[in-house]
């Protein structure tokens, strides 16, 4: 059996992007790793879900993690490098892609690329207004005028 | 199993992509509740009031917790002086530079004009009127939930209550105990000195979770086993509360006294070997899920002791012994007169509070300076935050938006 940093797929995005990625590469996605190890990667893996623009970044992600991992659980260094380039990294992004790249990563199942994400979403509404998030997400305000009235007194302290 | 759930993400993916409802919604819940817990308890506050499915999720459903924890908790400040009125917020799990004192607002200003808090627990705080000390509230400053707890049938003219509050993992309640010691009516009071309360009652009231038809009701335990000090329990462990016995004529010595909140029983727990304990001398607290008694020593010197292992005698050790310190704040002239705190506090010029994340100890200084303590270095570090009330009792907090009968996942 070949060794992993030789061996090699394609994956294939939903429009039609293919990129050739090591073994190594291919399995911090564990959703292609499973299919690696059923046996059923002998040509390029469709991956239905994902568009080309999308799949490239994870791949970015992917690759540096793999290049760049931290040597051991000690690695305080190593860990901190790969922390500021994971934040230089989300800062390329809108909210769209970021949403995009979460649901792709929860699909390939990358928990520390779903955990990126999930906690870039967190600090970004950290300190929206509500009404500010409505807009972001595009949701609709179903409580009457009375009703927010008494939620901003209540909870003053909430929207100083 | 895999292939249910590939198929539920597709499902997932393919809403996205039909445009038809908000960003949001196109996430599957668990990965809402992902990002909502990475989130302080103020910006979950907040987001309760952008649509009514989002509170319902936050409240209701009892996953979403806030980055809040034991060891990063929220400090809830009671200001007890001059009058006890008043609940600001400190959130320890934000970064350093964003927490920010909070005042609430509370709700039940009107009915219950000062109170003190009996206890917290998990995210719920139960309040005594300070006034009259005949109600109680359940109320969470979070969401503004509040319930005032039914009346007790058997009422006692002149009384002293010490009181209990607490959950229980297994049973999934909440549990309020007060425990009455009255002068029984047959005895009337005759002579000068002090006064002796020889009847007591054990009283308990019971906040299901899991069951919504419930009518609250307070039940009797019977008369209580043990005269217990003045104070209201601040120790949880294990499900039960902490005590500590008045010694009585012919049985000089202190103990601990354990009450379970599953089976309701009053158990003895082992003491350290940590000299003689008398009225002032001690605290029992929980620090990092173990009980610990705080013992004083001369000038606000103290030594922390810790049962490792719950009920085990030969478990308690002397864990931590802090130096006296005096807090730059409380170097201004400001203190309030001797007579007062030392009632509110029985004299106590150091509480400890809570061990946190760094292995910093919490303490609070003459009801007005918080201080972290590195028991590594042996360094003190006064805490200073914008808009801290100038005297406050300070309760260890953890904010979520639940509600007593929000289900617990299992």
């Amino acid at each position: 059996m070949a060794s992993s940093s030789t061996n090699k797929f394609v994956l294939k995005s939903n429009d039609d992007v293919s990129f050739e990625v090591t073994e190594a590469v291919a399995r911090e996605f564990q959703v292609i790793a499973h299919i690696i190890d059923d046996d059923c990667a002998k040509k390029a893996i469709p991956l239905s879900n994902v568009t080309g623009e999308i799949l490239s970044k994870m791949i970015e992600y992917g690759k540096k993690h793999i290049e760049e991992a931290p040597v051991d659980e000690e690695d305080e260094e190593g860990k901190k490098k790969l922390q500021i380039w994971d934040e230089e990294f989300m800062k390329q992004f809108n909210m769209e892609i970021v949403f995009q790249l979460i649901l792709a990563s929860n699909y390939l199942n990358n928990k520390g690329l779903l955990d990126l994400t999930c906690c870039t979403v967190a600090d970004h509404i950290k300190d929206m207004t509500p009404d500010e998030v409505r807009t972001l997400f595009n949701v609709k305000n179903d409580y009457t005028t009375e009703e927010e009235e008494e939620i901003r007194k209540e909870n003053s302290w909430a929207f100083e | 199993m895999d292939s249910e759930n590939s198929f539920k993400k597709r499902k997932i993916t393919h809403d996205l992509e039909g445009e038809g409802g908000g960003l949001l919604e196109s996430l599957p819940g668990d990965i809402l509740t992902d990002i909502f817990s990475r989130l302080p308890i103020s910006s979950l506050a907040r987001l309760m009031f952008v649509c009514r499915s989002w509170r319902s999720l936050l409240t209701q459903h009892g996953r979403v917790s806030s980055s809040s924890s034991p060891t990063k908790p929220c400090l809830l400040l009671h200001c007890d002086f001059p009058i006890r009125n008043g609940l600001h917020f400190l959130d320890l799990s934000e970064e350093e530079k964003r927490i920010k004192t909070k005042k609430f607002a509370l709700k039940f200003a009107s009915s219950m004009p000062e109170f003190d808090v009996v206890g917290s627990c998990n995210g719920l705080l139960c309040l005594s009127d300070s006034l009259y000390n005949d109600s109680l509230y359940l109320y969470n400053p979070f969401t503004t939930n509040s319930l005032e707890l039914p009346e007790c049938s058997n009422k006692y003219h002149d009384q002293e209550l010490v009181f209990g509050f607490g959950f229980h993992q297994k049973t999934k309640e909440f549990k309020v105990v007060k425990i009455v010691y009255f002068r029984g009516s047959s005895t009337s009071y005759k002579g000068r000195g002090r006064i002796q309360y020889k009847q007591s009652e054990v009283q308990i009231l019971t906040l299901s979770s899991s069951r919504t038809d419930q009518s609250l009701a307070w039940r009797s335990l019977g008369k209580a086993p043990y005269k217990f000090v003045k104070r209201s329990s601040e120790a949880l462990v294990n499900g039960r509360l902490h005590f500590v016995t008045r010694p009585r004529r012919h049985v000089p010595d202190r103990k601990f006294v354990s009450f379970d909140l599953e089976d309701e029983e009053f158990r003895e727990i082992p003491k350290p070997d940590c000299g003689g304990l008398n009225r002032t001398n001690h605290r029992l607290v929980n620090l990092k899920c173990c009980l610990c008694a705080v013992v004083y020593g001369n000038y606000g010197k103290l030594d922390i002791w810790v049962m490792k292992s719950y009920g085990v005698k030969e478990s308690w050790g002397k864990e931590y012994s802090i130096g006296t310190y005096l807090p730059k704040g409380l170097k201004h002239n400001l203190d309030r007169p001797m007579w007062i705190w030392k009632n509110a506090e029985n004299g106590k010029v150091v509480r400890v509070l809570c061990v946190l994340e760094n292995g910093e100890i919490l303490l609070e200084y003459k009801s007005r300076v918080l201080v972290a303590y590195d028991p590594k270095m042996g360094k003190f570090k006064d805490l200073v935050f914008h808009g801290l009330p100038n005297w406050f009792h300070t309760v260890v907090h953890v904010g979520t938006l639940s509600w007593f009968d929000t289900p617990f996942d299992l």
